[in-house]
């Protein structure tokens, strides 16, 4: 049998990481042509001690599925499931296929061959299948990362690439290694047609956002909101301290990862919503709550790459570079809280 | 190689005098950005060791780049060739400028506040630079300096993995003497050659 979807396209963009691209042909497909109004609501801190967060799939927030976490104004349910099984895992996305919907799946790229980390590099990663031919022994599947890839990929490699322990076996595998791939895909559901996005539920994103940034944890494991920022600056100086001891590189990685997953696409994209928004409510306020939140973006870009030069390198100058960084974030963001205060009072 | 805009190679100045001012940045360079086929291991413009191949980039020296005179970096082994910022100082000498032109890229899309030092005091401004690894899309009203076909991995020579160094330029405030340049701790920024470009004198056009 074959089976190849019409109209899933691929999405990218430069400073979001794959969980958005993916989920970008996702919402196209479905019918969704502002993917900010769609993926660029959720604006807030979390940061939990211990959270897994060597997925690029990874998005911790106080949710229990991606979809709440990440996009839970619009009707669409996600969550990540996992099937140990390959078999079982294949005929699940075949299933979904034979319904007419594409699916997100997680690899590992050492096994696919459009990838340059292909038999070099283990990481994890996130493709779209939008196609089977069994006879032929193919999926067809899309990679939105460059070099961008979109046609056929062997079954077997697939299968590897889905039940992958995706081990850490040299100092080049950083970041996203060490955690096994374990079939996992995306259970998402989408509404018949996607929901218009008015002034009422703009007005609501933006109130709820506030009190998402307000957010005081008593929990010392967990930092939520600025007061989560700017304690992340705190814990950046203790990492400065103990640069030189076990564990310390392996800690700087884990806070890469996170940034790059769980900070650069909400700040970039919330940007580009405030962006969309300012124009459909006429008001300048959240046109200049949309600057600081984009400079902000570019701000979590620099962290990233510096915490991610100084697990390779000299942490203890770097770390607490960063930290003064993210300290001047939080004031950024603090900004757009401001000005966006006076908009829902 | 695929260039944009860049000319036949003029002297700085030429028949309009002098005209561009062209800083060394040799002395601030601490990254190695590019590397050649025969030897991908040199070279890292970022963590992972990728690197812009050497074959797609001008000849050191001399270039001109969108009508504006640079200095290309050497492409040597084992030689820095960009400067990521993390807070250096660039004298500049004493006058007044029109603007400020650059060849580089970020990692990622990335923007930050440099500093103008004038005369009176200093002034902060933004400067932004387009991500060098997408193989395309300005962000920042850049325009593409040099454009690769492949990307040097430490293992491989990528294909269909164009990497872009960027023209970028901000203009100056032309009433005030600037003294000095300084950038901002960001290191996913580089820059790899940099020329000012003189106010135009009163009474001309320029």
């Amino acid at each position: 049998m074959r089976i190849v979807l019409d109209g899933v396209s691929l999405y990218y963009h430069e400073v979001a990481s794959a969980l958005y691209y993916v989920l970008g042909s996702l919402y196209r497909y479905h019918g969704y042509r502002q993917l900010e109004l769609a993926l660029g609501t959720v604006w807030d801190f979390y940061f939990r001690d211990g959270e897994p967060v060597r997925f690029e799939y990874c998005f911790p927030g106080p949710g229990a599925t991606l979809a709440q976490n990440l996009f839970p104004y619009h009707g669409v349910e996600a969550a990540w499931r996992t099937e140990s099984d390959p078999d079982a895992a294949w005929r699940t996305v075949r299933d979904r296929l034979d319904r007419g919907e594409p699916v997100v799946v997680a690899v590992d790229n050492f096994y696919l061959p459009f990838r340059p980390a292909y038999q070099d590099v283990h990481t994890n990663h996130l493709l779209v299948v939008y196609g089977y031919d069994e006879e032929a022994g193919l999926a067809y599947v899309l990679d939105a990362t460059p070099p961008a890839y979109k046609g056929p990929l062997k079954l077997d490699e697939l299968a590897q690439a889905r039940s992958s322990r995706n081990p850490r076996e040299s100092d080049r595998h950083m970041f996203f290694t060490q955690t096994p791939i374990a079939g996992r895909w995306l259970d998402a559901s989408f509404p018949a047609a996607p929901r218009e996005v008015d002034e009422p539920l703009l007005r609501r994103v933006i109130a709820d956002n506030l009190k998402r940034m307000a957010m005081v944890s008593q929990d010392d494991g967990l930092l939520l909101g600025l007061a989560g920022m700017r304690a992340l600056g705190g814990r950046l100086r203790g990492l400065a301290r103990r640069a030189g001891e076990e564990g310390a590189a392996r800690e700087a990685e884990d806070l890469t990862a996170f940034i790059f997953g769980r900070m650069l696409g909400t700040r970039a994209f919330h940007a580009d919503f405030l962006y969309s928004a300012a124009c459909i409510l006429g008001d300048p306020r959240v046109r200049r709550a949309a600057r600081d939140l984009e400079i902000a973006a570019h701000g979590w870009v620099a962290t990233r790459i510096m915490l991610g030069k100084g697990s390779q390198g000299d942490l203890a100058d770097m770390a607490s570079r960063v930290a003064r960084r993210v300290l001047g974030i939080a004031d950024r963001e603090e900004s757009a809280c401001e000005q966006l205060a006076a908009v829902v009072d | 190689m695929r260039r944009g805009g860049v000319g036949a190679m003029k002297r700085p100045g030429g028949a309009s005098g002098d005209r561009f001012v062209i800083l060394d940045l040799e002395p601030h360079f601490n990254n190695d950005g590019v590397s050649w086929a025969r030897n991908l291991v040199d070279g890292g413009f970022n963590v992972w060791g990728i690197s812009y191949p050497a074959e797609a980039l001008p000849a050191a020296g001399s270039v001109v780049v969108w009508d504006v005179p640079f200095v290309f970096p050497s492409k040597d082994d084992g030689r820095p060739n960009n400067m990521a910022m993390e807070g250096q100082r660039l004298p500049v000498p004493p006058g007044r400028y029109r603007w400020l032109n650059l060849l580089g890229a970020s990692e990622n899309r990335c923007e930050d506040l440099i500093t103008l030092v004038h005369a009176g005091g200093p002034e902060k401004v933004f400067l932004g630079l387009a991500d060098w690894w997408t193989g395309g899309t300005p962000y920042f009203g850049e325009r593409v300096a040099f454009r690769s076909e492949t990307a040097h991995y430490p293992s491989h020579v990528q294909e269909r993995m164009p990497l872009t160094l960027w023209f970028q330029r901000l203009r100056l405030d032309e009433s005030r003497a600037l003294k000095a340049i300084a950038w901002p701790d960001n290191p996913a920024m580089h820059v790899f050659s940099l020329t000012l470009t003189r106010a135009v004198a009163a009474g001309r056009k320029g």
